[in-house]
C-alpha cells in the first residue's frame, strides 16, 4: 500500500464536493429524520448557524512565567516502522528494513509517530517475533566476532549481555536482567540448537531483547522533583533516546550514551550541546527528512498518477525529480547555514538537475548534477511553486483549487478543514474544454452548504491556477486567459488579495500564523501527540524563540530539546494508587 | 491488574485474564460434536431497505426481496431481521459513519478523539470490546487463532474503517493482503512435528524472558503506560497460544496453496481478493484454525470504485449518497449492493460444501451480516439491514423474517453471544441493552 492513502480519504471527499451539491439530502421512506446538521438552510448566502469557522491562533500572547511546569502528558512511545528500521541498522548493522512489512501505523494529525495510535495487536506481536528471529539469526555470528571478550573467557556471556543490552535497551541493564538473559545461554543445549553453542546463546539473547518492551518502546520513569509531586525529571538515558529519536529517528550512539552516563544530560545546556552534535551528523538529514516529508506530504509524491489523455508528458520519473527538488531546498534551508526555514515559501532560488531544468524550461543546466539556480519571483519562488506540491495538490486530469487551498490551510496555517457534510450529493467535475477550472468550481461560492467550508479553501487555491496539474506554468487554459487572483481570509495576519502562488508564498512567509504553525507541526512530531491546553506555554515560547532566532530550524530544535516538556514528564499516579 | 504472564496462567481477576488451565476439551473426534463458529461480515454505507426486506408475508412465508435473491438456495438457513436500530450509535461523540462503525459490534459509544467525520464532528475509537472478541475470550477455543480478521481493500486507518475491537480504544486492523493471510494461516504446516516442537520450545524460552520484562515494568510505570503494555501483553499471550497450536494442528487439514502475489489494493482486484479471503475463512473455520472470524468489505466512506462492474463515475461512498430520484446513480448503487449479496451467497455456498456430521459447516456456524447504516443518503442508523445465516449448531432456526419495532441492536448482540454458547443477558452499553432479542433463538 502506498503512502498516499493516509490523507486520501479526506482529499477524495473534497474532490467529490467539488461541483455539486446538486441535490439535498433525500429522506428515506420510513427512516428516521436526517440528523440535525442537515437541517434547513437559511436563504441566501449567510452561513448556517453551525457553519464551520476555522480556528485561528490566539492573538493575545499567553502569559507564562519561568518555572511554570505545566506540560502536557507523556506516554510510552512504540517504535514506528521507520524508527525500527533505523534502530536495527545502527544496532546490528543490518540494512534490510525488516519493518517495511509490518502493519502500518494508525496516523494522527498527519504524523505516523503519534504515541496514542501505536498499539500492539497480535499481528504486530507476530511480526515483531518473526523479525526478531530472522535478525538474530543473521546478526549472531557477527556479534560474536566483534565481542570485547573471548567467548571462552569466564563471564563473557554476561559481558556480552551488558554491552549489547546497553545499546539494545538504550540504558544499563539491572543485575537481575543480566542474570536472566545470561540464563538463555544455558538453554542452548536442551533446545538442541545446531552450530556453535555460544553463538546460539547470543542469538537467543538478541531474539529476546528485540521482542522486549524495553526495546520496542521508549518507556520513561524519571525521578522525583523536589516540591513538584506531579513531575518527574527524565534520567540521562531517557533524554538520550528522546534526542536521538527526534533528530535521527534512531537509537543513541556511543557518545550520547557516554553523555548520559556522565550526567551531562541532566541540564538543559547539556542536552542542547548534544542536540547540536547530533544535528552535525549526516543521520540528522535523513532523520529530519521524516518530519518534513510528513508535514509537507512529500512522502506521498511517489503515488502521483496523471491521466495520459490530459497529461501525456507526465512520466513516473518526474515524481522522483520533484521530490528531490523540494528535499534539497529543505536541506539547504536547514543545514547549509546560508539561509533559514524562513525562506521556505519565498526562496528566490531552487535546485534542479538537467532533466528537471528541461521540465521547467530553465536554460543552461545539463547533466545529472543538482545546482542552485535563481528565481525572479514573477512566476516562481518557494515551495508552493515547486512542481512537487503543485502536482500533489492536483487531480489526475486537472488542477484542484480545493486541494491547493486545503494544503495551505492545514499544512501551513494549521487550520484544519472538515470534509463536506455527508448528506450532500457531490459530483466531481470533469475537465470541460469550454470552461476554465475556476468556472467549474463556481458553485462552491454560490451554494451556501458548500460555501461554509470552501470559502476558506477555493479563494486561496484559485491563486495557483497559473500552474497546471503537473506544475507547469500556463498563461492560458482551454483558450481562456488564466485568472490567478486569489484571496486569503480569516487568518490572524495573512488576509488579503494576491496574484499567483509566488506572491502567496511571500505573503505567507511574512505571516506569524504561518511561523507559529511551523512550531506547532514540529511539536506534534517531536512529542508524538497533538497539542493540548497544558502545552500552551511551551508552544508560545517555541514560537517566540523561532521568530527571534530568525526562523532557524536547527535552533528551534535545540529550543525544543531544552524545553521543560522535553526534559520532564508529567507523573500520573498508578492505577492502584488512585483514591 | 497485572500484565505478567503468571497472572494469565493463574487466571487472575480482570477481563484480560486468559486462564490456560481451564481450556475446553479439544474438538472431539470424527464422531463427536463439531464446534460452533461465529463469522461476522460487514459491508459499508447502508443499503436500500425496500429492496432488502421481504414485503408482506408472514414470519415463515415470504418472498425473498431482490437484494436477497442471490441467497435463494439457502432460504431456509436465513433469518432476516428488520427493525433493529443502532440505538447506541445515536449516542456519544462522532458523526454517523463513525458512530455506526464503532457501535455495530461493540454496542457502545465512541470515546472523545480527534478523528473527523464528514460533518466535522470528532471522535476517537470505540469504548469497548466487540462481540467477536468477547466471544473468543469467553469460549477460549483451543485453536491456532483466537480470532481471525480479514478485509478487502480496507485502506483507511480510522474509526470509520474499524469494526473489531479487543477492548476500549483497541481497534483490530484486518489483514487485507491475501498472500500474507494465507501464509499466516498455514504457517509451519510444511514442518515436521519434531521441527515444530523444537521451534516452539525455543520460542517459549525467548518469550519467558520477554514476559519477565513485562512483569518488571508493571511495577514501574504509571497507569496510562501500564494500560498500553497490558494490551501488548494480551496480544503476546494470544500469539503464544497460537504458537502452541502450531504443534497441535489436526493433520487432516491440508493448507490451501498460497495465492500469487497481486496488487491487493487495486480496485480491479476487489472481487478476486474477496474470493481468496472468503476461501481462506471457510478453510480456517473448517480446519478449526479458528472459531471466530470476521470479513470486512472496504470501509465506511471508502473510495473504492467498482470499476470491475463497469461503475467508473463514483466510489462506493459517493454512490450511496445518490438521491432517490437520481435513477442513474440508484441503478449503479443497486448493482453494487447486488454484488455484495452475491459474495455473501458465495460464502454460504462454500460453507455448505463442508460436511460435518449430519450437516455442514454452515449449520454449525452463525454468520452475521451487518452494515453501519441502513441508508446511505440519509445516514439513518435505524432499521439496520441485519441478515443472519447458518444454524449456529442448532441454536438458530432459519427460513424466517422477523420484524421488531425499533429494538436496540445490543439485544441482537446478546442473542448472537447466546447462540454461540456465551451465557450473558447484556452486552455493550447497559443503558440501552434490554436482554436477548425476543423470539430470535429457540
Amino acid at each position: 500500500m502506498g503512502t498516499g492513502t493516509k490523507r486520501g480519504i479526506g482529499a477524495a471527499l473534497l474532490a467529490l464536493c467539488v461541483a455539486a451539491c446538486e441535490e439535498g439530502p433525500a429522506p428515506a421512506p420510513g427512516a428516521a429524520a436526517p440528523p440535525d446538521y442537515s437541517g434547513a438552510l437559511p436563504d441566501g448566502g449567510a452561513p448556517r448557524a453551525d457553519a464551520f469557522i476555522p480556528e485561528v491562533p490566539e492573538p493575545e500572547p499567553v502569559r507564562c512565567e519561568p518555572g511554570d511546569f505545566d506540560i502536557g502528558p507523556a506516554v510510552a512511545r512504540r517504535m514506528t516502522r521507520a524508527e525500527y528500521d533505523h534502530t536495527i541498522r545502527d544496532l546490528l548493522g543490518d540494512d534490510s528494513h525488516p519493518a517495511r512489512g509490518f502493519a502500518r501505523e494508525e496516523e494522527m494529525l498527519g504524523f505516523d509517530n503519534n504515541a496514542g495510535m501505536l498499539q500492539v495487536t497480535p499481528l504486530h506481536a507476530e511480526q515483531f517475533l518473526e523479525a526478531a528471529e530472522t535478525l538474530a539469526a543473521r546478526a549472531a555470528p557477527r556479534l560474536v566476532s566483534t565481542m570485547s571478550c573471548l567467548r571462552s573467557a569466564p563471564g563473557c556471556d554476561a559481558q556480552f549481555v551488558r554491552e549489547f543490552g546497553l545499546r539494545a535497551w538504550r540504558r544499563p541493564l539491572a543485575d537481575d536482567e543480566v542474570a536472566r538473559l545470561v540464563g538463555l545461554f544455558g538453554k542452548v543445549a536442551e533446545l538442541e540448537m545446531p552450530g556453535d553453542p555460544f553463538t546460539s546463546g547470543v542469538q537467543l539473547v538478541v531474539e529476546a531483547m528485540l521482542q522486549s518492551p524495553h526495546f520496542l518502546y521508549r518507556i520513561e520513569v524519571g525521578r522525583p522533583v523536589e516540591g513538584q509531586p506531579d513531575l518527574r525529571l527524565l534520567d540521562g538515558y531517557e533524554v538520550a533516546s528522546r534526542l536521538s529519536y527526534l533528530i535521527w529517528q534512531s537509537m543513541p550512539d556511543d557518545a550520547l550514551f557516554a553523555a548520559a552516563a556522565a550526567g551531562e544530560l541532566d541540564t538543559a545546556e547539556g542536552v542542547a550541546a548534544q542536540a547540536r552534535r547530533l544535528l552535525e551528523d549526516p543521520k540528522a538529514r535523513e532523520g529530519l527528512q521524516a518530519f518534513f516529508d510528513q508535514w509537507l506530504r512529500l512522502d506521498e509524491i511517489g503515488d502521483i498518477e496523471r491521466d495520459p489523455a490530459y497529461y501525456p508528458d507526465f512520466v513516473p520519473e518526474l515524481r522522483d525529480l520533484w521530490r528531490e527538488e523540494s528535499r534539497r531546498l529543505l536541506e539547504h534551508l536547514v543545514f547549509s547555514g546560508e539561509s533559514t526555514l524562513g525562506d521556505l515559501l519565498d526562496a528566490p532560488y531552487t535546485f534542479v538537475n538537467g532533466r528537471l531544468a528541461e521540465f521547467y524550461g530553465i536554460p543552461d543546466v545539463t547533466g545529472e548534477a543538482w545546482v542552485k539556480v535563481p528565481l525572479d519571483g514573477t512566476q516562481r519562488n518557494g515551495l508552493l511553486t515547486h512542481a512537487s506540491i503543485l502536482a500533489l495538490t492536483a487531480k489526475a486530469a486537472m488542477t484542484s483549487p480545493v486541494f491547493r487551498g486545503k494544503f495551505v490551510r492545514e499544512q501551513l496555517l494549521c487550520t484544519p478543514i472538515p470534509p463536506p457534510p455527508p448528506e450532500i450529493v457531490v459530483v466531481p467535475p470533469d475537465p470541460d474544454p469550454n470552461q476554465s477550472t475556476r468556472d467549474l468550481f463556481r458553485e462552491h461560492a454560490t451554494n451556501p452548504v458548500c460555501a461554509d467550508c470552501h470559502r476558506y479553501m477555493d479563494p486561496i487555491g484559485f491563486g495557483f491556477e497559473s500552474f497546471d496539474a503537473i506544475g507547469r506554468w500556463r498563461d492560458r487554459e482551454n483558450g481562456f486567459l488564466v485568472d490567478d487572483r486569489g484571496e486569503v481570509t480569516s487568518t490572524l495576519d495573512a488576509d488579503g488579495e494576491f496574484r499567483g502562488a509566488a506572491e502567496l508564498g511571500r505573503k505567507l512567509a511574512a505571516s506569524a500564523q504561518q511561523q507559529r504553525c511551523v512550531t506547532r507541526q514540529l511539536f506534534r512530531f517531536a512529542f508524538g501527540r497533538g497539542e493540548v491546553n497544558a502545552d500552551r506555554c511551551t508552544l508560545e515560547e517555541l514560537f517566540h524563540q523561532y521568530v527571534e532566532g530568525g526562523q532557524d530550524f536547527r535552533a528551534l530544535l535545540v529550543e525544543v530539546v531544552k524545553s521543560d516538556a522535553f526534559r520532564y514528564r508529567k507523573h500520573v499516579e498508578a492505577e492502584g494508587d488512585a483514591p | 491488574m497485572s500484565i505478567s504472564r503468571r497472572s494469565f496462567l493463574r487466571g487472575a481477576a480482570g477481563a484480560l485474564a486468559l486462564p490456560l488451565l481451564q481450556l475446553p476439551p479439544r474438538r472431539a473426534g470424527a464422531a463427536g460434536k463439531y464446534p460452533k463458529r461465529l463469522l461476522l461480515v460487514t459491508t459499508p454505507n447502508g443499503t436500500l431497505k425496500e429492496l432488502w426486506s421481504p414485503q408482506g408475508g408472514t414470519e415463515t412465508s415470504f418472498d425473498l426481496p431482490p437484494l436477497l435473491r442471490p441467497m435463494a438456495a439457502f432460504r431456509d438457513k436465513l433469518v432476516i431481521v428488520d427493525g433493529v436500530d443502532l440505538a447506541v450509535g445515536m449516542m456519544g461523540p462522532g458523526g454517523p459513519h463513525q458512530r455506526g462503525c464503532g457501535s455495530l459490534f461493540t454496542g457502545d459509544i465512541l470515546t472523545e478523539g480527534e478523528f473527523m467525520d464528514g460533518d466535522g464532528r470528532r471522535a476517537g475509537w470505540a469504548s469497548s470490546i466487540s462481540v467477536d472478541q468477547f466471544a473468543a475470550r469467553q469460549l477460549r477455543p483451543n485453536t491456532r487463532f483466537q480470532t481471525l480478521e480479514l478485509g478487502v481493500c480496507v485502506k483507511e486507518n480510522e474509526p470509520r474503517s474499524r469494526y473489531v475491537y479487543r477492548g476500549r480504544e483497541q481497534p483490530v486492523p484486518p489483514e487485507v493482503d491475501p498472500v500474507a493471510s494465507y501464509r499466516r494461516a498455514f504457517a509451519g504446516m510444511d514442518m515436521s512435528q519434531d521441527e515444530l516442537q523444537k521451534q516452539l520450545r525455543r520460542r517459549q524460552s525467548v518469550l519467558d524472558s520477554v514476559w519477565a520484562d513485562f512483569g518488571a515494568l508493571e511495577r514501574k510505570v504509571a497507569a496510562p503506560d501500564r494500560a498500553k503494555l497490558q494490551q501488548h501483553a494480551t496480544s503476546l499471550r494470544d500469539l503464544e497460544l497460537r504458537l502452541e497450536q502450531l504443534v497441535a494442528m489436526p493433520s487432516t487439514c491440508a493448507p490451501l496453496p498460497t495465492p500469487a502475489v497481486m496488487a491487493h489494493m487495486e480496485e480491479d482486484n476487489f472481487e478476486q481478493v474477496g474470493r481468496l479471503q472468503m476461501d481462506l475463512l471457510v478453510m480456517a473455520l473448517a480446519c478449526d484454525l479458528t472459531r471466530v472470524a470476521s470479513l470486512q468489505w472496504a470501509s465506511a466512506v471508502n473510495t473504492v470504485r467498482f470499476t470491475f462492474l463497469g461503475i467508473n463515475d463514483y466510489d462506493g461512498h459517493g454512490l450511496s449518497h445518490g438521491g432517490d430520484s437520481n435513477d442513474a446513480m440508484q441503478a449503479s448503487w443497486i448493482r453494487m449492493l447486488d454484488f455484495y449479496s452475491r459474495q455473501f451467497a458465495y460464502l454460504l455456498e462454500r460453507m455448505s460444501q463442508v460436511e460435518e456430521d449430519e450437516g455442514t459447516l454452515l449449520d454449525n456456524t452463525l454468520v452475521v451480516w451487518g452494515n453501519e447504516l441502513s441508508r446511505g443518503n440519509s445516514h439513518a442508523l435505524t432499521d439496520i439491514p441485519w441478515l443472519l445465516a447458518g444454524g449456529a449448531g442448532g441454536a438458530l432456526r432459519g427460513g424466517r423474517h422477523l420484524t421488531y419495532a425499533g429494538a436496540p441492536h445490543n439485544d441482537l448482540l446478546v442473542s448472537i453471544l447466546n447462540a454461540v454458547g456465551v451465557a450473558t443477558d447484556t452486552f455493550g452499553n447497559r443503558e440501552v441493552c434490554t436482554g436477548p432479542l425476543a423470539g430470535l433463538l429457540g
